[in-house]
């Protein structure tokens, strides 16, 4: 194998202009790099496909049941940081991600309601290379962009709250940049699951639990392990402690979530890169502010267990800051 | 003395044309809406009953479920359009109550006179009714109606009655069983 030459990463125009910069990609990582560097890469996959699926969900990080009124639009977007920075090699490797998901939800019927998942995503790595120079790589792109459909089965109203379950599939299209690999990727992938949504006291109470299995296909021999992703969310209203006796006043919850994802081990070339796939389990605790018209949120998301194969970089914290406005 | 009179009955006329008692024909309109439970699900609801033609405002109340309609200037009262549309904001429709004045008098159905509200402004009908469960309705009594011809003196005053409406199958008016009422 070659010793890494970071003048290679930083200018990869080095490269014949004929090759594509997918081309240039695999040339550089398979044959300069190694299979071991990509899973720099690609743990950072995990996470980040975890970033993105959480933007179409309420609370802030897990999916909800509640409905989209029938014409209506919901327009929403969020800012998540994820940092990584725990390496379990000599790399010292530094993982840097903020994903911008920006989330059109439409109200098809009272019980269908559409997502369009749109992120702009900027990436920085940092690694200790051979010669003991720091070497710093950044991206910024489009993302691929994702179609989800949720549909109520089931629900039952009463004065005091609501319960609902809704199934939901849908489909990551090959969009985004090819800069961004292995964050996205040529392949089309599906997902599908479950939401369920119990609120109860008048809204003092909610909680959302979602179970959503990811089947990831292959494209340029390349092929992402499949994912199972779970989220349970509770938010309690803290204010107003008592409702007025007149009026929808605006809420103020604190938001509690454990959001986990078992990932299966990620192929290139029909061999299986062992520093790839793994469990994560964060608890998120987060504050919401609701009014009619917008919501304004925060959380971090903690990771408690991270039982990832191989040498990945553990992540250090996911931090999200975000909206969500009902638009006339 | 004259100048003070001309100016006393001109101002008195001009109050009269001007500024009538305002009599809101229905107001009053509350409507139970079950599930909702946060100010941003409210919005859908306020949004698909502000869209109807008939109605002017609304506003919900979270601790009570209700959902406060104000209807436009003769603004006649559908039920079916106003569970529609809390159908269409992804909510479940219950109980609509109403405030309406009126003056009593009756409808044919099935060969026989019903006492009835007939709404001022709109001329909207209402069959009344003593039963607050829809399924087992029946027409207004014999002895509240006598309490009623009695206070509007046999239909002469108009009457404002508080009570909850239920729908009745199309080209039948809807039913308003009477909770209380006052006679102006």
């Amino acid at each position: 194998m070659e010793e890494l030459n970071p003048e290679l990463i930083e200018r990869p125009c080095a490269y014949t202009k004929k090759e594509t910069a997918k081309q240039r990609f695999r040339k550089m990582h398979l044959h300069v790099i190694g299979i071991k560097h990509i899973s720099l890469f690609l743990m950072v996959a995990i996470c980040l496909s975890f970033i993105i699926r959480g933007a179409e969900a309420a609370p802030i990080n897990s999916n909800v049941a509640l409905p989209v009124r029938k014409g209506g639009f919901v327009f929403r977007s969020q800012v998540k940081w994820l940092r990584a920075t725990d390496d379990p090699t000599s790399l010292n490797r530094e993982v840097n991600v903020v994903a911008i998901p920006n989330v059109l939800v439409y109200g098809a019927t009272p019980n269908l309601a559409l997502f369009a998942i749109f992120p702009y995503i900027f990436r920085n790595v940092e690694l200790t290379g051979p010669s003991g120079k720091r070497i710093d790589k950044n991206d910024n792109g489009i993302g691929d962009l994702s179609l989800i459909a949720r549909y109520t089965v089931y629900s039952r109203d009463y004065p005091s709250g609501t319960f609902r379950i809704a199934p939901l599939a849908g489909i990551k299209l090959p969009t985004g940049e090819d800069d961004l690999e292995p964050i996205t990727t040529d392949s089309t992938d599906f997902q599908f699951g479950g939401v369920s949504t119990i609120t109860w006291d008048f809204g003092r109470n909610e909680v959302d639990a979602d179970i959503i299995y990811r089947v990831n296909t292959e494209a340029d021999n390349f092929e992402k392990g499949d994912g199972l992703v779970y989220d349970l969310a509770y938010e309690f209203r803290v204010y107003p402690w008592t409702l007025p006796e007149v009026g929808a006043p605006d809420f103020v919850y604190l938001v509690a979530e454990a959001n986990g994802i078992f990932s299966q081990k990620d192929n290139l070339h029909n061999n299986t890169i062992n520093d790839s796939g793994g469990h994560i389990l964060y608890l998120s605790p987060g504050l919401q502010f609701a009014t009619k018209r917008y919501i304004l949120e925060s959380s971090i998301q903690l990771p408690v267990v991270q039982d990832l194969n191989g040498s990945q970089v553990k992540t250090d914290f996911i931090l999200t800051a975000g909206f969500r406005v009902n638009l006339p | 003395m004259l100048k003070n009179l001309i100016c006393i009955v001109a101002l008195t006329f001009t109050l009269l044309v001007f500024f009538q008692p305002a009599f809101a024909q229905i107001d009053g309109v509350e409507m139970q809406v079950d599930g909702m439970t946060c100010p941003f699900c409210v919005y859908g609801v306020e949004k698909k009953l502000e869209a109807l033609g008939e109605v002017k405002d609304a506003s919900s109340n979270l601790k009570t479920g209700i959902v406060d309609i104000n209807l436009k200037k003769n603004g006649p009262v559908n039920i079916g359009r106003l569970n529609e549309a809390i159908h269409k904001s992804g909510f479940t429709p219950g109980k609509i109550k109403i405030n309406a004045t009126g003056k009593l008098t009756t409808y044919k159905l099935e060969g026989k006179e019903n006492p009835a509200l007939k709404v001022t402004g709109s001329g909207q009908i209402f069959l009344l009714t003593d039963a607050p469960d829809h399924e087992k309705e029946e027409f207004l009594s014999e002895k509240k109606l006598n309490e009623i011809e009695k206070a509007t003196e046999s239909g002469k005053k108009a009457i404002i009655i508080t009570g909850y409406i239920h729908p009745h199958p199309e080209g039948i008016p809807s039913a308003l069983s009477i909770e209380g009422f006052e006679v102006r």
